[in-house]
């Protein structure tokens, strides 16, 4: 071997939030992947309230409305109820603190927590606020 | 910014994709700020920091009176926008500045080909605007979640031999100075200020709003194939001279690397494979951890699994092609080198990288087109863009300490936002303007408002 050959770590590194996802879909048995209407619906929700709509717009549509992303899908059940379990609190402190993949504050800088929970509520409780 | 290879690459591991029981980990602090502090940090998690507050002016008014305020006080001032840029542009003991309330298209005029919009406007916000009004981006980004006035400050960019960054693409911008004054430039006015301002790092004000260049929003279809790398290396400036957007990914210790076009067709159902790039990214790494001490093995094991043969097409609005999601957090290292020396460079980093057994993550390699901007890393040098990451929380010094060397000797220009070790004297030897872009801070910033200590260090201000 190489004397300049530097060797790789073991420790577990930071996995996105897709690890946690595909663990998710994989022990679900794959049966709850998003179908091509669910991309559609999350790609036309949005919150019934024009201001709150707009924020969503610019800080959560590009992830949550993606699967790409691996972010829990706008509207799609199956990927929020593992999380509503653990309680809004939680999800408030994780769209806080940044989790994965997701920045401190979600991309959005002037979301106030209240607003964070409505956002949540929104995304979670099928798309409940209305399309436009 | 392009991490994980963009496209299908599926390394079939004991006969089929494995889910092991990964650690996840919340990557944010969780400690409370100090009382009346603001905690930030950046998307990777490596850059962070304490400010004393954060302010989300909603207008120009409003983000004048608090420059004004800040100059009053002496309290420095950073702009966040969306925290992907891996040096320490943001980090301050003052005040950061975010835009979030200050976006959204304004105008448009699909006759003239110009779009106005407010700077805190985040890429992917925008396409979406933008495509509503059937207009688009020229180009875009890997990544479409910065703000516009983050992007341009930072000279972000897509791939395309005859594609120029973003910021090329500003043809006037309005500027809040440190004086708390509001500038307009470009446009027939003050046509230098916008070649300086147009690539600016958050130095010289706040952009507050850009007139832009826009397209009719345009159909893309996307070709992705497997090569082994010595082909690749051989065929990429040709792929780049007669696709409209090219670039490949260097799958290290495996042999092969990805070649992605995307080339202009007419309108038509959408057809986007699922993204696989995690999949891919999990199975390199898995061979990493598996056989990382045994490189050979590795490469040989790897020259197995993966299928040569296999590709990918997709046809998609532009927008939604271009830009893609990067679920795994990481860090990287970014150089912009001559054209012509592209390859050669390619070839020496690749060289370096696998002399590293923890190395995994593709390295990306692109074309952009030259520009004008002072600070432009394509300033008047049409230029091959050669990325190297590391994984969050995993070792990243490595992609500076073994890389510059690299790429210092090609005259390799750093992306601003993007890991290196430059330093005023070697700037002022690989950027013509510097000096006069200098000169101009100097005078709109005479005290350093918006300079936290790595931008001191950048221009060589004393602290």
């Amino acid at each position: 071997m190489d004397a300049d050959r530097k060797t790789a770590g073991r420790r577990p590194a930071a996995l996105g939030a897709g690890a946690a996802l595909l663990a998710l879909l994989a022990a679900c048995g794959g049966e709850d992947k998003p179908q091509p209407a669910d991309l559609q619906k999350a790609e036309t929700l949005r919150p019934a309230d024009a201001a709150l709509a707009s924020k969503y717009e610019r800080s959560c549509l590009s992830c949550h409305g993606m699967p790409a992303s691996q972010a829990p899908l706008t509207g799609f059940a199956p990927a929020w109820e593992p999380r509503l379990r653990k309680g809004m609190p939680l999800l408030l402190s994780h769209v806080r603190d940044g989790l994965n993949a997701m920045p401190p504050r979600g991309y959005c800088n002037d979301c106030s927590d209240e607003e964070f929970t409505r956002l949540i509520a929104f995304m979670s409780g099928g798309g409940q606020g209305g399309t436009r | 910014m392009k991490t994980t290879l963009d496209r299908r690459v599926l390394l079939r591991l004991g006969g089929g994709a494995l889910l092991g029981a990964w650690t996840v980990r919340s990557a944010g602090p969780r400690a409370a700020a100090p009382a009346g502090g603001y905690r930030w940090r950046n998307w990777s998690g490596l850059q962070s920091c304490t400010a004393q507050a954060l302010a989300t002016p909603g207008d120009e008014a409003e983000l004048a009176r608090l420059l004004r305020a800040a100059g009053a006080a002496g309290t420095p001032l950073r702009c966040v926008g969306a925290g992907h840029s891996f040096t320490p542009l943001v980090p301050t003991a003052g005040k950061l500045v975010s835009l979030d309330r200050m976006s959204g298209l304004l105008a448009q005029d699909a006759a003239a080909g110009t779009a106005t919009l407010l700077a805190g406007t985040r890429i992917a916000q925008l396409a979406r605007q933008l495509d509503q009004h059937g207009l688009a981006l020229r180009n875009q980004p890997d990544i479409d979640a910065q703000s516009y006035a983050g992007a341009i400050s930072t000279a972000t960019h897509g791939t395309g031999a005859r594609l120029q960054a973003l910021h090329a693409d500003a043809l006037a911008l309005r500027l809040v100075t440190p004086a708390g004054e509001i500038v307009d430039c470009g446009g027939g006015r003050d046509d230098d200020l916008l070649q300086a301002a147009r690539v600016s790092l958050g130095s010289l004000g706040v952009i507050a709003r850009a007139t832009i260049a826009v397209v009719p929003a345009y159909y893309l279809k996307r070709k992705l194939w497997l090569m082994p790398a010595q082909q690749m290396l051989d065929a990429a400036p040709e792929l780049a001279r007669t696709h409209r957007n090219f670039e490949f990914y260097y799958l290290p210790f495996t042999g092969y690397a990805a070649a992605i076009v995307h080339d202009l067709a007419p309108a038509g159902p959408a057809s986007r494979p699922e993204s696989q790039d995690e999949d891919m990214l999990r199975e390199l790494r898995r061979l990493r951890d598996w056989l990382g001490k045994m490189p050979s093995l590795r490469r040989w094991v790897a020259q197995k699994l993966i299928d040569p043969g296999m590709g990918e097409q997709a046809l998609d609005k532009s927008w939604r092609l271009l830009s893609t999601s990067r679920p795994t957090r990481f860090n990287e290292t970014e150089c912009h080198v001559p054209r012509e020396a592209g390859i050669a460079c390619a070839r020496e980093v690749i060289a370096r990288l696998e002399r590293r057994d923890d190395v995994f993550f593709p390295m990306e390699f692109r074309f952009v087109q030259g520009d004008d901007a002072w600070l432009s890393p394509f300033y008047r040098r049409d230029s091959c863009s050669i990325a190297v990451h590391a994984a969050a929380g995993e070792a990243c010094d490595y992609l500076v300490t073994d890389l510059a060397p690299i790429f210092r000797k090609y005259q390799g220009r750093p992306h601003w936002g993007k890991l290196h070790a430059h330093r005023a004297a070697d700037f002022a030897a690989l950027y013509p303007r510097w000096n006069d872009f200098l000169k101009l801070r100097r005078e709109l910033d005479p005290r350093g408002l918006l300079l936290n200590p790595h931008l001191r260090g950048v221009f060589g201000v004393a602290t």
